[in-house]
């Protein structure tokens, strides 16, 4: 079957009422956690991600990735209108975005940030379909020592672009792994840590440690800054850009795609990075410099674009390799694995319907947000007036009703409680917990294949370091190289950190 | 039930990070604000205490690992893996206590104790602890009205009304929707069973 009988395929269960109402449902609510600030995309989708276990695999996905991408819409509406960025990808959306709402110009603003979201989405989703076939083949050929050296290698690169302190960044990657290796042992089946509770065979229940560790600290954190929050109000009339505005935002977006594509394949922030390396790059190529942080539409559409272009490269390495590279694809490793799929290079092989489906999902999902994103903009930036004590209850609610309907155990509840606690502390003082949580889901398989790969070689560690696994390494050193220099070269780290701290 | 309080005003920066991550100037009146919700604690104090207790955590994971089969280091058993993560948190976690003692500033301040955090971690508890004891739906509706009163700032009649329908919500769609059973609880059997005690009376 060609890829594009495939692709037919995938939107025969994307086009399915299921798929699109699923779709619709998550590209709804990760618009709504995109704009309400403190509820980023990675709560909004461990949030539901027990909704899905009633779910095939396909529509789960399509609807937990909908939420994924959604986020990156709605975090552009809070980050124009009220100077609050929704997630952290649109930080830099503050900048110019808000001046141009000051200014009585929030319609084209928004409207160029959908149309820049909708780009961006839509050809990184190409790339996606492109790149991840070969890649999964090449991951076939290649043993269990080249996949411990890419796992070391996609952990040390969180441990090293991490925003905070590296020490604390290192420390939450080894928790994460050690609290992994809770349960029955792959190899052996002897049990772990369990202290005889069979209820540990399975480890700790990632859904109750992932809501805990994110969803409830960012609400127990954000209970301490409750604020009134003033919208700048766009009129549906206004929304209408005038054609200088898309004269001077289509070459930004035509970079911000490639910006974002390219920086979404580093692990850990690459949504992030990626929106201030294309601001910085659309600063340099203005004719008119002086105007960005005083409403450049340039400084609004290369961004944008860029946070959403990352989406479609970020799902390359869980798809292709089945190492998640930031938190939201580990989400959605995790949902794959509980519905008993293997993401990686066997998905396409063994469950093609999910791979094109969800491909053939994120084309439908894009249409589906810029529809959402330009009429009912009004209706979202209502949401915003809601007092936050009232909404906390709800999401609780949801967190609770999800975290016992995954093993029907108050066990699970208790444990939610306490990584929330836990979390909360530990982000006080600055630790991160998207490493604990990409370290906690690839634990199991990197002691696995660690394992392996010294008992097929005879207990050598030299497999480490074979002429494939230095090859990867080479690469991946090269690549990070080349982006770094890309991202000094347009004075990334200076200038426009200092405009977005501002 | 009067006005809600105001809250503390949000940090300049919109963090709730440590407060020695703002401007010099910044920090006095945010530390006076929010000392009225919070607990100033040391930075540096809880560095030390977050370190230490990462510190426990990984001797106590080394001493469990211990006790597993540890195979060889050329093929190692189930015991070694977690041994090894366990020793090299044991580093991480001493490093980052002698960092704190070292580098942070003993006047640097976090705030701890908020009085709403409090509340919703208590209710939180309280859930899992009645979840299955209590009818799920009859805990989940007090929960939900306890916090729109005291952390939604809303009157009682209100908060009541408003956690009545968020349940027949709820009940509607994890229940009927999404088939998603919540324990019915001890509760109604206790109460069945005074009904069946009273009933010849």
């Amino acid at each position: 079957m060609s890829a594009f009988d495939q692709l037919m395929t995938g939107f025969s269960v994307a086009l399915s009422w299921k798929g699109l109402a699923y779709c619709f449902i998550g590209c709804l609510w990760g618009t709504i956690v995109g704009v309400l600030p403190g509820l980023g995309p990675l709560a909004g989708m461990v949030l539901l991600l027990p909704l899905t276990f009633g779910l095939d695999p396909a529509t789960g996905i399509i609807m937990l990735t909908g939420i994924f991408y959604g986020a990156m819409y709605g975090g552009s509406t809070t980050s124009i209108l009220v100077r609050i960025p929704g997630e952290a990808a649109s930080v830099v959306t503050c900048i110019d975005g808000y001046e141009m709402a000051r200014r009585g110009r929030a319609g084209p603003a928004l409207v160029i940030a959908a149309l820049g979201s909708f780009v961006g989405g839509t050809v990184s989703v190409l790339g996606l379909m492109l790149v991840t076939p070969p890649l999964a083949s090449l991951m076939v050929a290649i043993g269990p020592s080249v996949e411990v050296v890419l796992m070391l290698m996609a952990l040390g690169v969180i441990a090293f672009v991490s925003g905070g302190s590296r020490l604390k960044t290192g420390a939450m990657i080894v928790l994460g792994l050690v609290i992994g290796t809770i349960g029955l042992d792959k190899l052996t089946g002897v049990p772990r840590f369990t202290f005889g509770n069979l209820g540990l065979a399975d480890g700790l229940a990632f859904t109750a440690l992932a809501i805990g560790l994110f969803g409830i600290s960012e609400i127990l954190l954000n209970l301490e800054k409750s604020e009134a929050v003033k919208a700048i109000q766009p009129r549906l009339r206004d929304l209408v850009p005038r054609w200088g505005d898309l004269k001077d935002s289509a070459p930004a977006i035509g970079r911000g795609t490639v910006v974002g594509f390219i920086f979404g394949i580093v692990p850990g922030v690459s949504h992030v990075v990626s929106t201030f390396v294309s601001y910085a790059i659309e600063k340099r190529f203005s004719r008119h410099p002086e105007q960005f942080g005083h409403g450049a539409i340039a400084g609004v559409a290369g961004p944008e674009t860029a946070n959403n272009a990352t989406t479609g490269t970020a799902m390359i390495p869980l798809l292709g390799l089945g190492i998640p590279s930031i938190p939201a694809t580990a989400i959605l490793l995790s949902a794959l694995t509980i519905h008993g799929v293997s993401p990686g290079p066997l998905l396409l092989t063994e469950n093609p319907e999910v791979f094109w489906g969800l491909v053939a999902s994120m084309y439908v999902g894009n249409v589906v947000l810029l529809l959402l994103n330009l009429p009912f903009v009004g209706v979202f930036v209502n949401l915003l007036r809601i007092p936050y004590g009232w909404l906390v209850p709800s999401i609780l609610v949801i967190s609770i009703i999800g975290v016992y309907s995954v093993n029907y155990k108050p066990a699970d509840i208790w444990i939610m409680v306490i990584a929330g606690v836990a979390g909360y502390l530990l982000r006080k003082l600055g630790y991160e917990m998207a490493p604990l949580l990409l370290a906690l889901v690839l634990g199991d398989r990197l002691e696995e294949q660690f394992r392996t790969a010294l008992t097929m070689s005879g207990g050598s560690y030299a497999t480490f370091a074979d002429q494939a696994s230095l090859m990867v390494i080479a690469a991946v050193v090269l690549l990070l190289l080349i982006l770094q220099g890309f991202a000094w070269a347009f004075g990334y780290g200076k200038t426009v950190a200092d405009q977005a701290e501002r | 039930m009067g006005p809600p309080p105001s809250h503390p005003p949000p940090a300049p920066d919109g963090s709730s990070g440590p407060v020695a991550d703002r401007a010099p100037q910044e920090r006095a009146p945010v530390a006076e604000a929010q000392s009225a919700w919070g607990r100033p604690v040391s930075l540096r104090i809880g560095e030390v205490v977050t370190g230490l207790a990462l510190v426990a955590c990984a001797a106590f994971f080394a001493w469990r690992a211990l006790l597993l089969p540890f195979g060889t280091v050329g093929l190692p058993g189930p015991g070694f893996f977690p041994f090894a993560l366990a020793i090299a948190l044991g580093v991480l976690a001493l490093a980052i206590v002698l960092y704190a003692v070292r580098e942070v500033d003993a006047l640097e301040r976090i705030f701890l104790g908020h009085r709403d955090v409090l509340v919703a971690i208590a209710a939180l508890a309280g859930v899992a602890f009645a979840f299955e004891r209590g009818d799920s739906y009859l805990i989940l509706g007090t929960f939900t009205a306890v916090l729109l009163v005291t952390v939604g700032r809303t009157r009682w009649w209100r908060a009541v009304l408003g956690a009545g329908l968020g349940m027949v919500v709820v009940w509607a769609v994890f229940n009927r929707a999404l088939g998603v059973r919540l324990p019915a609880g001890q509760i109604w059997g206790y109460i069945a069973g005074a009904a069946s005690v009273a009933a010849p009376f």
